[in-house]
């Protein structure tokens, strides 16, 4: 049987991933990946928990988890095509007009 | 000695009542408008009303006191406020002896003659309804402070008529010389009156009474008996040195004496009530109160008499000078109070107070009629005066009689009394010899302060004759030097010509009527007037008793020689043209500026500017009050700057600066923020796993 912690290294070192896309890249598409990866990272996290102590509870948070990721998605996706019709880029490092 | 007036004596505070009573009817009744009558217009009639009854009361009471030996000292004072120490209570009796029945006599007759000059005087002048009501305040003022019998009263009193005073400097406030002289008279004089409660604080401190009689008896006793602490006695005298610096600054003695001349902006007849006839004579009353405990400290009295002959001679001086006529009898004013202060410094008692009364009567007189005069050449400057003694007959002949008796001419009223001041001034030795400073910081033979004081009083006295003559002959004789096509110079209309000829009857009589009173009643003054403590201490004087003693008196053949000494120069000078004063001290090319002047000596010009200076004392005041004020103004200006400015400016700063650098955090990048999301979500851990549970302490 394979045990936890290999799932868990696994989800961190997806975590990790998602987390130097986020912070690193500049494609709003790329860091929005990003996210999904770290999401999923924890999704990877509640499933085996749920598993090992053999509870359905993880399962639930995990399968809302999802769907929350898909509505994010579609939200994040969204704003990216607005800002690429104003500003015919979608690459965050030029969007500075917030610059103080 | 009961007299019939003796029933009046508890109710001598009708004296103080009917001019307040006065005072509030001016303010509900008297209206400005209307301009039909002198005796109705501002409420002048409620004002004469009332004062001609105080005066009347008066004269019973000072007739009772005096000629009947009948001194009235109330025993239970009316109290306005008590407290839970019986002995501690805000309240006043009576104090009515000789001293305080003479003043309120002069002061209650002086005042009415005075508001009745007024009538005719002030009557184009301005608003009269403020003025009378000032004037009849500042009479409460002074009656409340002469019949009262403790300190702290008279000090309420006393502040009473400052306030009055300066009001009615500033009666003209529009024009600014008038509002800055009100200013400076108030402020020299509450130098004077700090000192004064300082002196009356220290009194309650250690003897817990203001009373007259409760405190002098204590002292003199405690002093007697050698049973004061050392720690009390130092109390008591310097009590006494800083009641007689409030003196100083009532009476306008050296070195607080600049805020009198500049008074002069008032209008005339205030100058003759407040600042010639009775407000500078509280200062010499108070010192006369207080002489019970000044004698204990010869020292003090020498400091006393000292000042008296600084201020005699230095006014006097400057009078030399003046071409405002009301200042020549302003500085006038100031060597003849400080006159007074050389009698009571040498323990002269009865002259100065003999001084005070004829010094009241010429002087109102003289103000009075340099009032008519100006009221009839429209100008206060004597260079442009001249040849009115036909123009103006009566009031010349009363003002003659008036500077007759300031220049101490034979058997005119200022004559007697100088004579006796400076005797005293000769005689006066202190026990031993030598008198100590203050906390004993000298010692000094007493022989040397002595002659100084008696040669700078006589010397004064030949000033005082030359400059009293100067000014009756600029005045009156000569040629006209006024525009006689402009200015017609007219005797002044009755009310003022007939108190003039009143007032010149009492300022003739006044030193005949008192010398022949002390032949009828021996050692009138001495006995009335000088406190029992003071009985035996006080310098007899030779008086015209023992014809003898009197006129084989040398300082009497001394001073009236000088005095006719400096009449006989004013008149050679000024009347006959035998001396020319601008061979001496030059001419004047701006009239305007008569400190610049060509020709002359050198010695002469020199003087002269010296004089005109005023000895540099007004300047010196300035130059203190632009250190002192300006340390103070410039430190404040530093605070204000630096610390109020700087604050507010550093927290402004600080927060501009602040977001400076923060602002650079926020670089619209958004991987940025991300960053210090995840940052700060790290540290947030750190601290709940590390930092938290050691602060809880493992709970």
């Amino acid at each position: 049987m394979i045990p936890l912690s290999w799932y868990l290294y696994a989800a961190a070192v997806l975590f990790c991933i998602g987390f130097w896309a986020v912070t690193r890249r500049q494609n709003a598409i790329m860091i929005l990946i990003g996210i999904e990866l770290m999401l999923n990272a924890a999704n990877i996290n509640l499933v085996a928990f749920a598993y090992y102590r053999g509870d359905l509870g993880g399962l639930t948070f995990a399968a809302i988890s999802i769907a929350v990721a898909a509505a994010e998605l579609a939200v994040g996706l969204a704003i990216a095509i607005v800002v690429f019709k104003n500003f015919r880029t979608i690459n965050t490092g030029a969007l500075t007009n917030l610059k103080g | 000695m009961a007299g019939p007036f003796e029933w009046l004596l508890p109710h001598a505070w009708v004296v103080v009542l009917l001019p307040a009573i006065g005072f509030l009817a001016v303010a509900a009744a008297g209206r400005d408008k209307n301009r039909r009558s002198w005796w109705l217009d501002g409420g002048a009639i409620f004002g004469i009303g009332t004062v001609a009854a105080s005066a009347v009361i008066s004269f019973l009471v000072f007739i009772e006191v005096w000629v009947f030996d009948d001194p009235y000292i109330s025993t239970e004072p009316w109290v306005w406020m008590r407290f839970s120490d019986p002995n501690f209570y805000l309240g006043t009796g009576l104090h009515i002896d000789g001293l305080a029945a003479l003043l309120m006599f002069v002061v209650s007759f002086l005042s009415t003659c005075i508001v009745v000059y007024s009538t005719a005087y002030m009557h184009e002048e301005g608003p009269l309804r403020r003025y009378y009501f000032e004037i009849m305040l500042f009479i409460t003022g002074m009656m409340g402070m002469v019949v009262v019998d403790n300190y702290l009263f008279a000090f309420i009193f006393w502040e009473m008529m400052g306030l009055c005073s300066y009001l009615l400097i500033g009666y003209w406030f529009q024009k600014p010389s008038a509002a800055s002289a009100a200013k400076k008279a108030f402020l020299v004089t509450r130098a004077g009156d700090i000192l004064f409660l300082f002196g009356i604080l220290l009194l309650y401190s250690n003897f817990h009474t203001l009373n007259y009689t409760k405190l002098f008896e204590e002292i003199t006793a405690g002093a007697h008996a050698g049973t004061l602490s050392a720690a009390e006695m130092g109390a008591v005298g310097w009590a006494g040195l800083l009641i007689f610096g409030g003196a100083v600054g009532k009476s306008a003695q050296f070195p607080l004496h600049v805020w009198l001349p500049d008074a002069m902006e008032g209008p005339t007849t205030v100058s003759a009530l407040i600042h010639a006839a009775t407000m500078v004579k509280a200062g010499v009353y108070i010192t006369a109160r207080t002489l019970p405990i000044l004698v204990l400290f010869p020292g003090s009295l020498a400091i006393i008499a000292l000042i008296g002959a600084i201020t005699a001679f230095l006014a006097a001086t400057i009078a030399l000078v003046v071409y405002d006529i009301k200042r020549v009898l302003a500085y006038s004013t100031i060597s003849q109070l400080a006159y007074m202060f050389i009698g009571l410094g040498t323990l002269g008692v009865g002259p100065a107070l003999f001084h005070l009364i004829n010094h009241a009567f010429f002087k109102a007189l003289l103000f009075l009629g340099s009032g008519s005069v100006i009221h009839g050449v429209h100008t206060q400057d004597m260079r442009q005066m001249g040849g009115l003694k036909h123009k103006m007959k009566w009031t010349y002949r009363t003002m003659l009689v008036g500077s007759a008796s300031l220049a101490g001419f034979p058997l005119a009223s200022g004559w007697w009394s100088k004579d006796e001041i400076l005797t005293s001034a000769a005689t006066y030795s202190p026990a031993g010899g030598m008198v100590t400073g203050p906390l004993g910081w000298f010692t000094v033979p007493y022989a040397g302060i002595g002659w100084t004081v008696f040669l700078l009083g006589l010397a004064t006295a030949g000033l005082t004759g030359f400059y009293t003559f100067r000014m009756i002959y600029m005045t009156f004789h000569g040629k006209p030097r006024y525009d006689e096509s402009k200015i017609h110079a007219h005797e002044s209309p009755g009310p003022m010509v007939n108190v003039l000829k009143v007032l010149m009857a009492f300022a003739a009589l006044s030193g005949a009527v008192t010398v022949i009173l002390s032949m009828v009643y021996p050692n009138v003054f001495e006995l009335r007037i000088v406190d029992e403590h003071l009985h035996g201490l006080a310098t007899e004087v030779p008086s015209p008793l023992a014809p003898i003693a009197y006129l084989s008196n040398p300082v009497l053949y001394a001073s009236t020689f000088i005095a006719l000494a400096g009449i006989l120069i004013a008149w050679m000078a000024y009347q006959k043209g035998f001396i020319a004063p601008k061979n001496l001290v030059g001419v004047a090319p701006d009239p305007a500026d008569p400190a610049r002047r060509v020709g002359g000596s050198a010695a002469g010009r020199a003087l002269f500017a010296f004089f005109t200076a005023k000895w540099g004392m007004d300047g010196m005041f300035l130059k203190i009050a632009e250190f002192g004020d300006g340390g103070i103004a410039r430190a404040s200006d530093w605070v204000d700057r630096r610390v109020v400015d700087g604050s507010t400016h550093g927290l402004g700063r600080i927060a501009f600066g602040g977001s400076d650098a923060l602002r650079k955090t926020a670089d619209g990048i958004v991987r940025n923020y991300t960053a210090w999301i995840v940052g700060g979500l790290a540290l947030s851990l750190l601290l709940l796993k590390f930092v938290v549970p050691a602060v809880a302490g493992g709970g």
